[in-house]
């Protein structure tokens, strides 16, 4: 989980928070750390979710923007969940800026406190999906057996459900098509769906467009 | 118009000698690259960044054409997220926002007055969805509908995502979902499908991948052209 935020003490409220749930937090305080960090990590590592503060006047660093940064994790990172949080989520202006940067972004209001975040991102990563569930943001687990599937391709497929995954490597390809066959051995109502080009996506049977809003992304 | 190997038509991004060239202020040879707007310096200052809007995206994308990004906020939270990408780009951006989407763009929405030069090539090879907001600009194809009031342009937009045809809709982030429950990756037939019952007014041989996707199925629709009108729809 990558971590942008300006303010030392709220970063380290942020860090904390997920390193107690099993992630292991990326903590910066300037965008171009992350970016930096970004890019090192290449597209095969990248992180299961952002999380980044949409003002960064305290960064220590102030030659990249956020705006940089969601560039970076929309086009280098595309996979990885993002939430931004601003304290001018009203302004359509912010909300233009903020989906140029990163269409995919989800937007928090960040007047609504640190609480409400980190409520939010819980419910996220937590969010229930058939029969299954993520625990501690690192294993998918299948209520009625109890079983776990550890890879993180499975635990990605669950977070970003019912949207498509790109994966980036064979190994993490396989993976995805190994917790397919997990999944049909368990009977479970979620299948893989192969959208070709390492392209995959979680489908639950029986469960048509209109029947999806019963299941809002938090 | 030669199938690629995904089997669609030659994609809008092989061809950035067109899109994009066009367009002032992409920079030349640095079409989709972003320079001096928003919070950020450094980088995306300099032209080193791409705009995420304008990043490569194979999902089902909608274009949004404007000067000031109040129509793509707005549909950006009108549409189910996992249907569509909006992408958000301003007029000197429309080449590279267009050759961004992988194969083409499931549609382009605009409130322009006047059409970027590099629109219009592309909407007459490739079956885009067409939704303006106020009168159509000059270039856009026969196919476009434009609108008055905002709400009815959004209405428009939900319904062509929701569109099913025998049995065909579309799937969730790209592709068709087929009665058989098979996905089909052809995104001629994700266009005739939102388009349904009216059509493109393009040449047939711009629908191949839907064709291909619907033989041996048990679906009867095959993209036709009609005698008259000469637009294609399924049929």
């Amino acid at each position: 989980m990558l971590l942008l935020e300006d303010d030392a003490e709220k970063l380290d409220e942020l860090r904390r928070h997920f390193a107690a749930q099993g992630f292991h937090p990326l903590a910066f305080r300037s965008a171009n750390r992350a970016i930096g960090a970004l890019r090192d990590r290449g597209p095969a590592t990248q992180p299961l979710m952002a999380i980044v503060d949409w003002d960064l006047r305290l960064a220590p660093e102030q030659s990249s923007s956020s705006s940089d940064a969601l560039c970076v994790l929309a086009r280098d990172a595309s996979d990885c969940l993002v939430i931004v949080y601003s304290a001018n989520a009203d302004s359509f202006r912010v909300r233009s800026e903020i989906n140029r940067a990163h269409p995919r972004a989800w937007l928090h209001d960040k007047r609504e406190g640190d609480a409400s975040l980190m409520q939010r991102v819980d419910r996220m990563l937590n969010h229930p999906v058939a029969d299954l569930r993520v625990e501690d943001g690192n294993f998918v687990v299948h209520v009625p057996s109890q079983d776990q599937c550890h890879h993180r391709e499975a635990v990605r497929l669950v977070v970003r459900h019912p949207e498509i995954v790109t994966f980036h490597s064979d190994s993490a390809t396989r993976a995805a098509r190994r917790f397919g066959e997990w999944l049909a051995r368990h009977d479970s109502a979620a299948t893989v769906v192969s959208h070709g080009n390492r392209r995959y996506r979680l489908a639950v049977s029986g469960m048509t467009p209109a029947a999806r809003s019963d299941f809002p992304r938090p | 118009m030669v199938p690629n190997a995904a089997g669609e038509l030659h994609p809008l991004s092989s061809r950035p000698h067109r899109l994009g060239r066009d367009d002032p202020g992409t920079g030349g040879g640095n079409a989709g690259q972003r320079r001096g707007r928003g919070r950020g310096s450094g980088a995306v200052k300099a032209g080193i960044l791409t705009l995420g809007a304008l990043a490569p995206e194979r999902d089902r994308s909608l274009v949004v054409l404007s000067r000031d990004g109040e129509l793509a906020v707005g549909l950006r939270e009108r549409l189910e997220r996992d249907r569509v990408l909006v992408k958000d780009a301003r007029p000197h951006e429309a080449g590279a926002a267009l050759t961004s989407c992988r194969p083409w763009p499931w549609m382009l929405v605009g409130d322009l007055a006047e059409l970027p030069a590099s629109v219009g090539p592309a909407l007459a090879r490739y079956p885009v969805l067409v939704l303006w907001l106020g009168p159509a600009p000059r270039g856009l194809p026969a196919h476009s509908r434009d609108f008055s009031r905002y709400a009815e342009l959004a209405d428009a937009a939900s319904r062509a995502l929701e569109g099913e045809v025998g049995g065909v809709r579309l799937a969730t982030g790209a592709g068709v979902e087929l009665p058989d429950g098979r996905l089909a990756r052809s995104a001629s037939l994700e266009a005739l499908v939102s388009a349904h019952p009216a059509g493109f007014d393009l040449p047939l041989r711009c629908f191949g991948s839907a064709v291909r996707a619907l033989s041996g199925t048990e679906v009867s629709l095959r993209p036709r052209r009609d005698p008259v009108t000469r637009w294609v729809s399924l049929g």
